[in-house]
C-alpha cells in the first residue's frame, strides 16, 4: 500500500518536472523566436534611420539652397506682390486673375463612360 | 570453500559500492551544501549577463520643426586579435584598408596588440558596415552604436555646436543642453547560448529613456539665406571673419546666427579654433558709428535735444582734448536729426559733450553694453563699457562715436531689436522649447522682457532718425524696394598693436524692417574687408539681401 502510495507521488511529481521542463523550454524557444524578430526589427531600424539621413540631407535648406539658388540661377523668392490670392465664393465659378472662366469639366459620354474616360465619380454626402 | 569464496567477493563488492557510495555523498554534500553559492555565481556568470541599452540622443529642430541634428544607427568594427591567425590578419589588413580608407600600417599596430578587443574604425555608414559585414573576416566584429549627423553640414554650425564619437555634448547647445539631449542608458538582463547569442529570459529589464529633443528658435531658410549673403560678401570683400545675426524684434527670438570662417559639423576634425568661434557673441570689437545710435537715445530720452536743434560740425576738424576729430566729408551746420544720418564724428561728440558722459554711460548700460545679454549660448562676453570715473578727457569725443568700448554683435542686435520694439529690451535666445518622443512639452522658454530702456515715444523718434540714415544718408545700400527700412552703418578702425591701424577697418551695419511696424532686426559685421571697407559698402547690401528674402519668405509687407 504504502509502494503505491509512494509511487503515485513520484509519478505526479515526474510530471511535474516534465511539465516544468517543457514550459522553459517553450520560454526558450520563444526567446529564440523574439531574437529573430528583434534582429529584423533591428535591421528596419538601420534601414529606416539610413533612408532618414539620405532623405534630410536631400530636403536640407542646405542643399536645396545649393541646387536651386546656385550662382548661375535665377531663381529667387517669390515676391509678395507677384502672389496672387485666389479667393473661391461659395457657389459662383472660381475667377482667374487674367478674367479668364475656369475649364468646366470634360463632359461625359456614354462611349467615355464604356470606357471608363468619363469624369470621376464623386462621393456626395446624403442630404 | 565455494560458499566462503562467494561471501568475500560479495562483502568487497558490497564494500566498494559503500565506499565510492560514502565518496559519491561526500561530494555531493560538499558541492550542495558547502560549495553551492560559488557554482551558482560561476554558473550566472558563464550565461547571464547584463547588457546595456543605449538611449537615443534627442533631435535638434528648427522652429519649423525641421531636423537640424539627429542620430542613426550605425556599426563600428572592432577585432579580437587573439582568436585570429597570422593569415587572418593579413586577409583582414588588405580588405580592410581598402573599405575603411586606412592605412594597411594602422591596421597591422592594431591587429598585432596582444589584446581580446581592439576598435578598427567607429561609427561606419551603413552602406559600408554592409559591405565589411559581406566579406565574413575571421575576427572582425562590428558593435552597433548611433552616430549623430547634422543634414545642413556646416550650417547653424555656432549655434548647434556638436557631440563627440560617445555621443557627448562637445560645442554649443549641443553642449549647453547636453543633459536634455543625452538621455538615460537601460539594461537588460540576457541568457547567452554556447554561440554567444542573447536570450531576454530574465525579469530584470529597464529600457533606456532617449533623450528629449530640442526646438529651436532659429529658421532652417533664413539661416539659410543669412549664411548665403554673408559668405559671399565674406569672399567678395577679401575679409578675415563676419558675423550676421537676424531676430525677431517683438520676442527677442534669434532666426539665424552665423559667423565666418566656419567649419562643416559632419567633419569637426579637420576645424580649427579660430572657425568654431562663435564671433557673434564671444568676440569684441570697437562698433564705430552704430553706437552713435545710443547717443542719440540719451539725447532725445533726456529731451536735451530734438531734432531741429543745430550742431554746428566745425568743417570736419574738431579739438577734443589733445585729440583732433574729422568728419569723413566736411560738414558745416547740421541738424541733430542730420548729425546722425550724415554719421558726423564731429556733430555726435558735440552732443556727447553738452549732455555729458554719465548720461552716454547711462544709456550705454540701459541698452546693456559691458553686460551680457543673457542669451541661452555658452561663451558669450560681456564687452567692455568704462565708467565716467575712469575716462579720460578725450574719452567724451570717442564713446559717444564707438570708441573706447567694445561690443559684441548680439549687443548690438539686442539694442537695435529694443528701438524697433518701441524701447522694450527682449532677451534674445535660441531655444523654444524641450519636447519627449510623445511630443509632450518638457521645459518651454518664452520670451522675456528685460527692461524697458527708452519711451516708446523716444523709440520712434530714433525710428525716423534711422530711417533717414537709410533713405539719405550712408545706408542707402540697405533700401528695399517697397518696404522702410531703419539702422545705422559703422566703420571703425581695428586697434593694432596698440594704434589704430589706417588700413583695417570693422564695417557694420545694424537695422530693422519695415520700419513702421519692424518684424525684424538684423546686424552685420564684417571684420577687416579690403579694399571696399565701409559698412554702408560691405555690410549694408548684406543687410538688403538677408531682409529682403527674409520678409517675402515670411510673407511680411509694408502695409501690414
Amino acid at each position: 500500500m504504502q509502494l503505491c502510495k509512494f509511487l503515485k507521488l513520484m509519478s505526479v511529481i515526474t510530471v511535474l518536472a516534465l511539465a516544468y521542463i517543457h514550459m522553459q523550454m517553450q520560454i526558450i524557444d520563444l526567446a529564440y523566436t523574439g531574437n529573430l524578430k528583434e534582429q529584423q526589427i533591428k535591421k528596419l531600424i538601420e534601414e529606416n534611420g539610413n533612408a532618414k539621413y539620405k532623405i534630410l540631407m536631400l530636403k536640407s535648406a542646405n542643399h536645396l539652397g545649393i541646387a536651386m539658388l546656385g550662382e548661375n540661377s535665377d531663381m529667387q523668392f517669390a515676391d509678395t506682390n507677384d502672389v496672387v490670392q485666389i479667393v473661391a465664393v461659395d457657389g459662383h465659378p472660381m475667377v482667374s486673375p487674367l478674367g479668364e472662366q475656369p475649364k468646366l469639366a470634360k463632359k461625359s459620354t456614354p462611349f467615355l463612360g464604356l470606357m471608363s474616360f468619363g469624369v470621376e465619380a464623386e462621393a456626395k454626402t446624403s442630404e | 570453500m565455494q560458499n566462503r569464496k562467494h561471501a568475500l567477493r560479495f562483502s568487497v563488492v558490497t564494500l566498494t559500492l559503500i565506499v565510492f557510495l560514502f565518496i559519491f555523498s561526500i561530494r555531493l554534500i560538499l558541492i550542495q551544501v558547502f560549495r553551492s553559492s560559488d557554482l551558482t555565481l560561476l554558473a550566472e556568470r558563464q550565461h547571464d549577463y547584463f547588457v546595456e541599452l543605449e538611449p537615443v540622443r534627442g533631435t535638434v529642430y528648427d522652429r519649423n520643426l525641421q531636423p537640424l541634428a539627429f542620430n542613426v544607427p550605425v556599426y563600428s568594427v572592432f577585432a579580437n586579435p587573439k582568436s585570429m591567425s597570422e593569415e587572418d590578419k593579413r586577409e583582414a589588413i588588405s580588405h580592410l584598408s581598402q573599405l575603411l580608407e586606412l592605412s594597411p600600417q594602422y591596421i597591422a599596430a592594431r591587429l598585432n596588440r596582444d589584446k581580446y578587443f581592439v576598435w578598427i574604425k567607429r561609427k561606419l555608414p551603413i552602406d559600408l558596415s554592409d559591405e565589411v559585414k559581406k566579406l565574413n573576416l575571421t575576427g572582425i566584429h562590428f558593435q552597433r552604436e548611433s552616430k549623430r549627423y547634422y543634414p545642413n553640414g556646416s550650417l547653424a554650425a555656432h549655434i548647434i555646436g556638436f557631440a563627440g564619437t560617445d555621443n557627448e555634448g562637445l560645442e554649443g547647445l549641443e553642449l549647453n543642453y547636453n543633459k536634455y539631449l543625452k538621455g538615460k542608458e537601460g539594461k537588460m538582463q540576457v541568457l547567452r547560448d554556447a554561440r554567444q547569442r542573447n536570450l531576454q529570459v530574465g525579469e530584470s529589464f529597464v529600457p533606456p529613456q532617449d533623450g528629449f529633443h530640442l526646438v529651436l528658435t532659429i529658421d532652417e531658410t533664413i539661416q539659410y539665406i543669412a549664411e548665403r549673403s554673408l559668405d559671399q560678401a565674406y569672399q567678395k570683400h577679401n575679409a578675415k571673419a563676419a558675423s550676421i545675426i537676424v531676430m525677431d524684434v517683438k520676442t527677442g527670438e534669434i532666426l539665424a546666427l552665423a559667423n565666418r570662417p566656419t567649419y562643416n559639423l559632419d567633419d569637426v576634425s579637420k576645424s580649427d579654433l579660430e572657425s568654431r568661434t562663435n564671433r557673434a557673441i564671444s568676440y569684441v570689437y570697437e562698433p564705430g558709428s552704430v553706437f552713435k545710435v545710443i547717443t542719440a537715445a540719451a539725447a532725445l530720452e533726456e529731451d536735451l535735444f530734438n531734432e531741429k536743434d543745430k550742431v554746428f560740425c566745425e568743417n570736419g576738424n574738431y579739438r577734443v582734448a589733445n585729440h583732433i576729430l574729422t568728419d569723413h566729408h566736411p560738414y558745416g551746420t547740421l541738424s541733430f536729426r542730420e548729425v546722425f544720418i550724415f554719421s558726423s564724428n564731429i556733430g555726435v561728440a558735440k552732443i556727447a559733450q553738452k549732455i555729458g558722459g554719465k548720461l552716454v554711460y547711462k544709456y550705454g548700460r540701459r541698452f546693456r553694453f559691458g553686460i551680457s545679454t543673457g542669451i541661452d549660448l555658452k561663451g558669450e562676453v560681456n564687452g567692455w563699457l568704462k565708467e565716467p570715473s575712469q575716462w579720460s578727457k578725450t574719452t567724451i569725443g570717442a564713446i559717444p562715436i564707438g570708441y573706447e568700448v567694445t561690443v559684441t554683435p548680439i549687443q548690438l542686435v539686442s539694442a537695435i531689436s529694443s528701438i524697433a520694439n518701441q524701447g522694450v529690451y527682449m532677451r534674445p535666445f535660441v531655444v523654444k522649447y524641450v519636447k519627449d518622443n510623445q511630443d509632450q512639452v518638457i521645459k518651454s522658454y518664452e520670451p522675456q522682457v528685460v527692461d524697458r530702456v527708452i519711451s516708446a515715444g523716444t523709440a520712434e523718434r530714433l525710428k525716423d532718425i534711422l530711417k533717414g540714415v537709410v533713405e539719405s544718408g550712408t545706408g542707402k545700400r540697405a533700401q528695399i524696394n517697397d518696404v522702410e527700412v531703419a539702422g545705422k552703418t559703422g566703420t571703425a578702425r581695428k586697434v593694432i598693436d596698440g594704434q589704430y591701424s589706417k588700413g583695417k577697418y570693422y564695417a557694420s551695419f545694424m537695422g530693422f524692417a519695415p520700419a513702421n511696424n519692424p518684424r525684424l532686426a538684423m546686424v552685420v559685421v564684417v571684420d577687416e574687408p579690403h579694399p571696399s571697407y565701409f559698412g554702408g559698402t560691405v555690410s549694408a547690401p548684406v543687410f538688403q539681401e538677408v531682409m529682403t528674402n527674409a520678409l517675402k519668405y515670411l510673407k511680411v509687407t509694408d502695409q501690414e
